[in-house]
Order: structure tokens, then sequence, then C-alpha cells
């Protein structure tokens, strides 16, 4: 399927009724790959530059990442749309209080190349631990696997992890299990209904307005419910996820759970 | 701490009933389970709610903006009130009540953007394509990632954008491309694990039986698989059609009839093997590719029972086939404006008519490039006979570029488009296939810029867009105007209807957004429930 172009108002028209007009759209994509730095996404390279940012960096940024002083680096939106050559500059010359760094070309790449893998997906990111003994933990009694889901097994009350690796970045996985409350997935709280005919229903919301409740029950059943069915909610507002992992897991597990769970969705 | 004891999350035995095989063949029902509605590809839904009396009761339910829209082709599966819409490399779980989301899920990894066409659902999961060609299998209850499959590589000048369709444990899935220098091909994929099974390409390979067809560049011959196929679970049969032969205007370098480019193909669904093939138009020059599904029916014909297959052709043409044999019965003009061929013959070859390839300076044929009609959906109706078929009465100039052709250099050996002051227009035709005649049309205002497909039910309404950007509900038996709905914008997809919680509705994209519509009812006053917050 193919239009030819013959005037410039039917650009637009053809642009769209083509099956094959998607060149525009893969160009762009192209264009975004092109300016990237050799350092880039490189394990050691990003290594090396955490090994600087401990040392002059954490002091206000926190050691991995989170803020104090200064801002968080593992928020995406604080400077996420600064380009790398920018992000370098910010780094050596500084800004506001943050003093400039000042660091041999390489080193200052280096520490670009490790606050850009605060926010790339955890997947293309190397990590250490034991990702088989992470994989056991999460599987066990008790473990995770009784909230969560991984490729099509496991249980509703927590999201969906099949593809976690790409949609969270490893300072932001580490966090998910140690706190959960701090930064919450959207359809995880949990309502209990009485409708109006006396029946009980309970179930994690997935979507609520002023005049439905889309509940998933225990069994991954979704129930559409109007509100004017409705006689009480409860909404539960804290993480269902158990906020003591912090302490009931050793470092060497929580680390050995990150490892195995950065995998998911690498195919 | 957490007052409730982990065991009340705890995996629960039961699961949400699975789709079926079964469930597919009862398909459309109260639910909508695949692009073309079922497996039949006739477009006729049996829900009764709505009908001609009173569909001027017709009023907007929600509309879903859909993130990042240009033009959306795809066109809603539902299953048990869940809508599943996907756009580019996206897919949205929808209440289909309330047109909320329930999930989402955005393939961040695919090298491609292209339109997308729809999905599939089979068991707990559902499918789509990325347009880079990967098949991806998700939790129909979470939108979680089971595998993502590879089928097709861009670097060999394909894309993909079909819904895929699910056929007894397997997933079948088309690819596109084919102006640019490509070989089509169908593959079927384990529905559990992605695993491929089989792949059957459209156009030989240099030696194999209908290789003799082609000139040079056979490798790159094209016959994409653009859309989804129909398919007969009594003989185990898919029916798909395949796009045009290239380069796409220029034919000298390709002499002969370019098998299996523009035709039909009816495979085993269990090897992939070629039962038998009918070519619409031997020998392309006008990228009329066989486009829109076959529709599967079982008639009278001639004074017998018989198994057919309805065709509505690019090229200008009805077409009704045998389904068991693939023999050609009869043909019909779906347009007026057709000067390419004086006719088809009795084996079903066109009849050319000499001086209607494209030339260099340009040369007017009728229909246009786009075709009599493209993608959109079309509706059979066994009770009253009637196929009702969105039609384009244009004529284009055809240009022809005898270069050498470079694949993948975006290279078609020519172009197409309408003259100035020359474009064309829409109907909407309710035509007995098996006669030709035409029993009614819906004339068409606009720019001839839709793409909007029809769907029936068993009540006597037609669903449609028509091509200033309204969804219509027209009288299945006469034509006549029964409701209409300004979108705000063209109309690319197709309409489908089902029920949830007793009440039927009808959803279309336009080019941004999904709108769904029922019939009015008075809204009445919701109470905000007491809610505890803990
Ligand atoms: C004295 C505390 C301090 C130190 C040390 C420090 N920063 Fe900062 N940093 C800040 C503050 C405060 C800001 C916010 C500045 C502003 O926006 O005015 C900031 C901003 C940033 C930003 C975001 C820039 C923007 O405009 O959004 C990055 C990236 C950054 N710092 C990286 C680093 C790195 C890497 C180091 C180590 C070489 C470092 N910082 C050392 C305090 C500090
Ligand atoms: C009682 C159920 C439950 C258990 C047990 C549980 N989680 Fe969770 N988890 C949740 C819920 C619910 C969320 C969503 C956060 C919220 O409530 O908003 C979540 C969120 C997460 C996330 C973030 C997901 C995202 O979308 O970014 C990760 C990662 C995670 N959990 C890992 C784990 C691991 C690892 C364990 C086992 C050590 C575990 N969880 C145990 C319920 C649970």
């Amino acid at each position: 399927m193919r239009y030819r172009i013959f005037s410039t108002v039917q650009l637009h028209k053809i642009f769209l009724l083509s099956c094959s007009a998607t060149l525009l759209w893969a160009q762009h994509a192209k264009d975004d790959e092109a300016a990237k730095h050799p350092f880039m996404g490189n394990p050691d390279r990003i290594e090396a530059g955490r090994k600087t940012y401990l040392g002059g960096c954490a002091g206000c940024h926190g050691p991995e990442g989170g803020g104090g002083r200064g801002p968080s680096l593992i928020e995406r939106g604080a400077w996420h749309p600064m380009t790398d050559d920018n992000l370098y500059g910010t780094i050596q010359k500084g800004v506001g209080i943050m003093p400039a760094a000042n660091l041999p070309t390489d080193r200052g790449w280096e520490l670009v190349a490790f606050v850009r893998s605060l926010t790339a997906p955890a997947v293309e990111m190397k990590a250490p631990g034991d990702a088989t003994a992470g994989e056991k933990l999460f599987w066990s009694t008790n473990g995770c696997s009784g909230c969560h889901r991984i490729g099509g097994k496991g249980g509703f009350a927590g999201p969906d992890l099949s593809n976690i690796g790409r949609t969270s970045t490893l300072p932001k996985l580490r966090r998910s299990i140690v706190d959960p409350d701090f930064e919450r997935t959207p359809g995880f709280e949990r309502a209990d209904l009485t409708l109006r005919d006396g029946s009980k229903l309970s179930g994690l919301v997935k979507d609520r307005t002023n005049y439905r409740l889309q509940l998933q029950l225990k069994d991954g059943t979704l129930r559409s419910v109007p509100v004017e069915t409705i006689e009480t909610v409860e909404l539960t507002k804290p993480s269902i996820m158990p906020a003591d992992y912090k302490t009931k897991l050793t470092r060497d597990d929580i680390t050995n759970l990150v490892s195995y769970l950065r995998q998911q969705g690498a195919n | 701490m957490h007052r409730f004891t982990l065991s009340f999350y705890l995996l629960a035995a039961t699961a949400w009933a699975q789709v079926t095989f079964e469930d597919l063949r009862q398909s459309p029902n109260q639910n909508w389970l695949t692009y073309a509605g079922g497996y039949s590809g006739q477009g006729l839904s049996p829900l009764t709610q709505i009908t001609p009396e009173n569909a001027q009761n017709l009023t907007p339910k929600w509309t879903f903006n859909v993130p990042k829209a240009k033009g959306l082709r795809a066109r809603p599966i539902v299953a048990d009130g869940v809508m599943y819409y996907t756009n580019t490399n996206a897919i949205y779980a929808l209440d289909a009540r309330s047109g909320r989301v329930i999930w989402r899920y955005v393939d961040t990894q695919a090298k491609k953007e292209a339109v997308n066409r729809g999905a599939a659902i089979f068991g707990n999961s559902v499918y789509f394509v990325t347009s880079d060609c990967f098949l991806v299998s998700l939790d129909r209850r979470t939108g979680g990632l089971a595998w993502r499959k590879q089928y097709g590589n861009i670097k060999d000048g394909v894309f993909c954008s079909s819904a895929p369709v699910a056929v007894n444990g397997k997933i079948i899935v088309g690819t596109a491309g084919g102006d640019e220098g490509m070989r089509g091909y169908l593959t079927a994929m384990d529905a559990a694990t992605g695993k491929e099974l089989w792949r059957t390409y459209t156009i030989p390979a240099r030696g194999e039986p209908g290789s003799e067809t082609w000139g040079n560049y056979i490798e790159y011959g094209g016959g994409a698989t653009w859309l989804s196929g129909t398919y007969d679970a009594a003989t185990n049969t898919l029916f798909w059609t395949t796009g045009n032969p290239w380069p796409d205007f220029y034919g000298g370098d390709r002499k002969g009839d370019n098998l299996y480019s523009c035709s039909l193909l009816a495979l085993d669904a269990e090897t992939g093997k070629m039962k038998w093939y009918f070519q619409f138009t031997p020998g392309d020059w006008h990228d009329w590719d066989a486009q829109s599904w076959p529709i599967l029916a079982d008639v009278q014909y001639e004074g017998k029972p018989r198994k057919v297959i309805f065709h509505a052709n690019r090229n200008g043409f009805l077409y009704l086939l045998d389904r068991e044999t693939g023999k050609y019965l009869k043909s019909s003009k779906l347009i007026d404006n057709l000067d390419w061929a004086s006719g088809i013959d009795a084996k079903g070859r066109p009849i050319p008519i000499p001086g209607k390839d494209p030339t260099p300076e340009g040369n007017r044929v009728c229909p246009g490039v786009r075709g009599a009609t493209n993608w959109m959906s079309q509706s059979w109706n066994p009770a009253t006979g009637l196929l009702s078929v969105v039609v384009l009465e244009q004529c284009d100039i055809f240009t022809s570029s005898s270069k050498t052709p470079e694949p993948g250099k975006n290279f078609a050996g020519g172009g197409a488009g309408p003259a100035p002051k020359d474009a064309g227009q829409f109907y909407l035709r309710a035509i007995n296939p098996l006669t030709g005649e035409r029993k009614w049309q819906y004339p068409m205002t606009g720019k001839a810029e839709m793409w909007a497909g029809v769907t029936g039910t068993v009540t006597g309404v037609l669903f449609a867009g028509d091509d200033d950007g309204h969804v219509i509900a027209v009288d299945a038996k006469s034509g006549k105007h029964l409701w209409h709905y300004q979108t705000g914008d063209n109309i690319y997809a197709s309409p489908v209807t089902f029920m949830v919680d007793g009440k039927q509705y009808v959803s279309i994209a336009n080019a941004t957004s999904v709108f769904t519509f029922g019939l009015f009812e008075p809204v009445k006053s919701v109470p905000v429930p007491p809610m505890k917050i803990k």
C-alpha cells in the first residue's frame, strides 16, 4: 500500500492514510541515539563514577542518590531534559550552592555515566548480588510471589513484576523493597466495601471515580462497581506490602532480590 | 503495622474464566473477541438491544483519548466487560462500561513506530505486535509481560501492524511492508510459549513452483499480509489476503503473474501448507493489494447449499469464490468508475483494457491507488442477503519509473494520486454478492479522506463512520439514515458492538480517541458513598 505525494496539502492526508507512512517517526528515534558519549552504559565507567560520587557528591545528594541538601538524582524529573553535555557542564562548573567538581575530562564523564545510570532501566545496568539466591527468596513461602506475579505465576496483590527491569531503575528497585510507601504504584490500595444489598466485597482499587470503582479480587477477577450500589467504603491507604523488609531481610538478601528483579523484562 | 493477614492476598485457586477456542468460535456475541469480530469475518453481531426503531436514542457514553494517537487504525476487542485497545507499541485495558484505564503496557524496546490495528485474546493472555515485529503476550488481568518474541526483522524491509489471530492454541501473525522491497509471510506461534510453529512465505523462493511467474527482484517481491485473515474451524483452514508485488508501479522487470501477490491464500492452520490460492490481480501495476479479509459464508447458490467466500478487492471487483476449492464463481463491480478491465473471465482472470498501466507522464486510471475499498470492515447479513461495503469512487494519475529498483530505499517504481479537482467520493453500498445487484447506497459528503468500516447487527442496524468524522447508524434494509454523531476528527477504523451488564454498546475510534455509545438513559444522581480512610 503506498500513496504518492502530489501536493503539500495532500502530504498530510497521505501521511495519515498510508500504511507505510512511518518513516518520519523512525527517523526521530535515530536522532535520539546519535550523540551518546562512549562511557554511557559502560559498567566499568559507571562503577568508577560511583566511587567518585561517593567521595565528592554523596554528602549532598545521598549515598544512593536519593537526595539531601542537593536534589534527588534518582527521580528522572529533576534533570532528565538535560543533554549529557549539559549534565557534564553542570557537574564540572557547579550550579547554585553546588561547587564545581573540576575533574579531569574522563572522570567527569564517568560521573555523567553514573548519574545517568541512576535513572536507566535496571535491566541495562550491571548489579552485584546472586540472582539465583534472589529468585529462591522471591518464590519461597512468605516470600514475594504471594503478592507479585512474574511470567504468569504468583499473586495479584502487588504489581506484576515480569517487566520490572525495564520500568524501574536499580536505586528504585532497592527502595521499593525497603520502603514500599515511598513511591506508590497506582492501583494497589485496598478497599473493603459494604454493598447496599448487604454483601461485602474486598479488593484492590485499580481505578476510582465518583461514579465507579474498579476492583481486582484476589484471584485476579476484575469487578466494576457502580458507586450507587455501595453503602460504605473502607480504604486502606498505606501500602499493603510489608514495610519491615529492611529489618527482616539481610543486606545480601536485598541485593540478591534486586539482582533477580533487574533481569525481568530482559528477554 | 498491617491489619490484614497475608493470607487474604495470597493466590486463590480459582481463576478468571479463560477465553477458550470455543469462546472464539462463538464471537461475536456479548463479546467481540477478534479483530474481524469472529472467525468468519461476517461482521454481524447477534445483539438485539439496539434496533432501527431505537437507534435514534444512541448517546455517547464515554471517550478515551488514546495517548500519542495520530490516525488510529485499531479496532477494539472486548472480553467480559474489558476492552483492549492498541496503538503504536502500546495496549490499554479499559473498563468497557466507563472507558477508565485498568492497566496499560507500553513497549519501550520497540525500534520502530507504525500504526497498530488491534489485539488478540486467548486463555488468560492478550497479544499484540510491536512495529518492529515482536509478538507480545501479556496477562490479560494485569498487563504483566509474559514474553515478547521476534518474528520479523525490520532490516528485511518488513514491519508489523496487524492484529494477531488466535486459532486453537496458535497465534497467527502477518507482516506489513511490500512497498520498498521485502518478502511477505505468515507465521504461527505457540500461544503459550511464542515458539515459532510454521512460516509460509507469500512469494516463492527462486526455483520453487510459482517463481517462474517472476522476473528479477523475486527476493523482494512483496506480498505483505497487511490485515488479519479469517478461519474455517470445520476444515481448519486459514484464509488470508496478500499485498502487491514490488516495485509497485513498474512491472517491466517482473513480467508474469507474480504469484502469490494480490491473492487469497487458503492455508492449513496446522502446518501452514497452501491448500489453494486465487489471484485477483495478476502482475499488478497499481498497488491493488488484496486487502480486506475474505468473508466466509454458507449460501444457496444456483439452487444448492454452497460454502463460499466474498471478497471486495481494491481492483474494483467483488468476488464470489468456492471456499473448498478456491474456484471462481462470479464477480460484480463494486464501483462505477472502473476502467482498467472490461470484466472477469470464466476462470476469474481480469480482462484488461489496454493502455491502463502507469506511464512516465502519468495515466489516469480508475479505481485509484487506494482501491475501491481497503482495510475497512464489511458486514454480511444472511437474512437480507446483503453485503455492506464502504467503497471509494476515485481515479488517480499513475506514474511509473523504470529506474533500477533499489530495495529498502523508499523506491516503488512510480507513484499515484488524484489530479487536482478530481477527488473521489465514498459510498456505503449494500450489494447482493451472489448477483451483484446493488440494493441501496448511502453517499457521503467529505474530502475522500476517511477509512471507516461498517458493522451490522441482526436487528438490521449498520454502524459505520462517514467521510466527515461522524459515527452513523443506518437501516440495513434501506440505507436510510438513523442517527449520527460528530467525533471531531477523521475516522480510519471500524466499529464494534458488545454487551456488558445487560447493555449493548457500540465503539469506534476516530483519529485520536475511542468513542463508545449506548441507548439513552437518564442519569440518576450518584451519592458520595461514606468513605473511611485508614
Ligand atoms: C554542597 C552540596 C552539593 C555537592 C557536594 C554536590 N551537589 Fe549537586 N546539587 C546540589 C544542589 C543544591 C543542587 C541544586 C542546584 C540548583 O538547582 O540550584 C544540585 C544539583 C545537581 C544536579 C542537577 C542539576 C540541575 O540543574 O538539575 C546534578 C546532576 C548534580 N547536582 C550532580 C552532582 C554531582 C555529580 C556531584 C559530585 C561531583 C554533586 N552534584 C555535588 C548540591 C550539591
Ligand atoms: C502483601 C503483599 C506484598 C508482598 C508480600 C510483597 N509485596 Fe511488593 N508490592 C506490593 C504492593 C501492593 C506494591 C505496590 C506499592 C503500593 O502499595 O503502592 C508493591 C510494590 C513492589 C515493587 C515496586 C513495583 C513497581 O511498580 O515499581 C517491588 C519491586 C516489590 N514490591 C518487590 C517486592 C519483593 C522483592 C517482595 C518480597 C521480598 C515483595 N515485594 C513482597 C505488595 C507486596
